[in-house]
C-alpha cells in the first residue's frame, strides 16, 4: 500500500509541477509583454535615447527570465525570442522605428505562442 | 558534454527509482501494460538524454507520471477482476483435455510452430502428452501434462518426508562475509556455525561459499587459495 500511496503522491507532485510551470510561464509572459508594450509606446514617441535604454533593460530582463523559462520550455522556442530581443537595442539606437516595432510585435507573438502551446487545451493535446 | 553526462546520470537514477517503486513484477515477465510502460520510459529517457534542447523536466514529468499510473493501475487491477481483464486480458486455453482449440489459436495468431516451440521450452516434445496448455497474459505458454507424462513426485512414490524437508539451503557465508540472518531463518546459532567451521579447520574469511538448511545439512567451499572441497 505504501508503494501505491507514494505513486499517488508523486502523481500529485507532477500535477503540481505542471501547474507551477504554466503559472511561471504566464507570469513571465505578462511582465515581458507589458515591458514590450511600454517600449512600443516609447518608440512611437520618437525618443531614441529613452527607447534604447528601455530596450537594453528589456534585453537584460529577458536574459534573466530565460534562465527560468529554459527549465520548462523547449530551448528552440526561447532562442527565437532571444534572437528578436537581441536586435531591439540597436534598432532603437539607430532610430529604425518601423523595424523596431515590427521586432517588438514579433517578440509578443512568439511569447504568446509559447504560452498558448503550453496551455492544457484539447487542440494542444491532440 | 557535461550537460549530457549529468542528464544521463539524473535520468538513470530516476529510472532506477521508478523501477524500484514499480516493484519486482516489472522486472520479470511483462504484462501488456508493463511492456508499454517499459518501451515508453526507455524512449523518453533516450530522447531527453540526447536532445539537450528539451528541458529535463519534460522527461521527468512523463517518466514519473507513467510510473505512478502503472502502480495505481496495477493497484486497481488487484482490487477488481474486471479491471484486471481490461488491463492484462485473460489467459486463453488452447489445448483442453488433449484437444487443440484451433479457433482460439487462430484468434491469438498462435501458429503450430509457436505452440511446438513453447512446448519444447516446457520440456515436452510429444504433443500427445499435453493435457492442458494455457497462453498466459504475458504470452508465455503454461503446460499441464497428462497424468502418465507428469514427473514422478515423492507423494506418488509415497516416500516419507524428512523433518524440515521444505526449507531450501540458504547462503550463510558468501565470499568470506557472514550472513547472520540465514542462521536465524534456519534456526541455527553461532555456536553451530563455529563448530562446523572448526570441524573443517577454516575461518569465515577463508570460506568462498557456505550454504545450510534447518536440518543442519551444509555445503562448504573454501576460497581458491585452498582448493580442497569439504562437506
Amino acid at each position: 500500500m505504501g508503494r501505491v500511496a507514494l505513486a499517488a503522491a508523486l502523481l500529485a507532485v507532477m500535477v503540481g509541477m505542471s501547474g507551477w510551470g504554466l503559472h511561471t510561464l504566464e507570469n513571465n509572459k505578462d511582465i515581458l509583454l507589458s515591458e514590450m508594450e511600454e517600449l512600443s509606446v516609447l518608440a512611437e514617441e520618437g525618443d531614441n535615447k529613452k527607447t534604447a535604454e528601455a530596450a537594453a533593460i528589456l534585453t537584460a530582463d529577458w536574459i534573466e527570465r530565460h534562465r527560468t523559462l529554459c527549465r520548462i520550455v523547449r530551448h528552440t522556442q526561447l532562442d527565437q525570442v532571444t534572437l528578436a530581443v537581441a536586435r531591439l537595442e540597436k534598432l532603437a539606437e539607430h532610430g529604425d522605428i518601423g523595424e523596431l516595432t515590427a521586432e517588438i510585435d514579433r517578440c509578443k507573438i512568439l511569447l504568446d505562442d509559447i504560452y498558448d502551446s503550453e496551455l492544457p487545451l484539447f487542440r494542444n493535446i491532440v | 558534454m557535461y550537460i549530457v553526462l549529468f542528464r544521463t546520470i539524473i535520468i538513470y537514477i530516476l529510472i532506477i527509482i521508478c523501477l524500484r517503486i514499480m516493484g519486482k513484477r516489472q522486472l520479470g515477465e511483462l504484462q501488456p501494460s508493463e511492456f508499454v510502460i517499459a518501451i515508453l520510459i526507455s524512449n523518453i529517457a533516450t530522447i531527453s538524454i540526447e536532445d539537450t534542447d528539451i528541458p529535463l523536466l519534460s522527461a521527468i514529468v512523463p517518466i514519473v507520471t507513467l510510473m505512478s499510473s502503472e502502480v495505481l493501475l496495477s493497484a486497481v487491477a488487484m482490487k477488481s477482476n474486471k479491471a484486471q481483464v481490461v488491463i492484462s486480458g485473460n489467459p486463453v486455453v488452447i489445448i483442453r483435455n488433449g484437444t487443440i482449440d484451433q479457433a482460439r489459436m487462430r484468434e491469438l495468431r498462435f501458429s503450430i510452430e509457436d505452440l511446438m516451440s513453447q512446448l519444447r521450452i516446457n520440456g515436452i516434445f510429444d504433443i500427445r502428452e499435453v493435457g492442458w496448455a494455457i497462453v498466459e497474459t504475458n504470452g508465455k505458454l503454461t503446460v499441464y501434462p497428462k497424468y502418465y507424462a507428469r514427473p514422478v513426485t515423492a507423494e506418488m512414490l509415497a516416500l516419507p518426508a524428512k523433518a524440515n524437508e521444505n526449507t531450501p539451503p540458504l547462503v550463510v557465508i558468501s565470499d568470506g562475509v557472514l550472513m547472520p540472518e540465514t542462521l536465524e531463518i534456519c534456526g541455527l546459532g553461532q555456536a553451530w556455525l563455529d563448530r562446523v567451521l572448526k570441524e573443517n579447520q577454516v575461518t569465515p574469511e577463508k570460506v568462498f561459499l557456505m550454504t545450510c538448511d534447518s536440518s543442519e545439512t551444509y555445503y562448504l567451499v573454501k576460497k581458491e587459495t585452498d582448493p580442497k572441497w569439504e562437506e
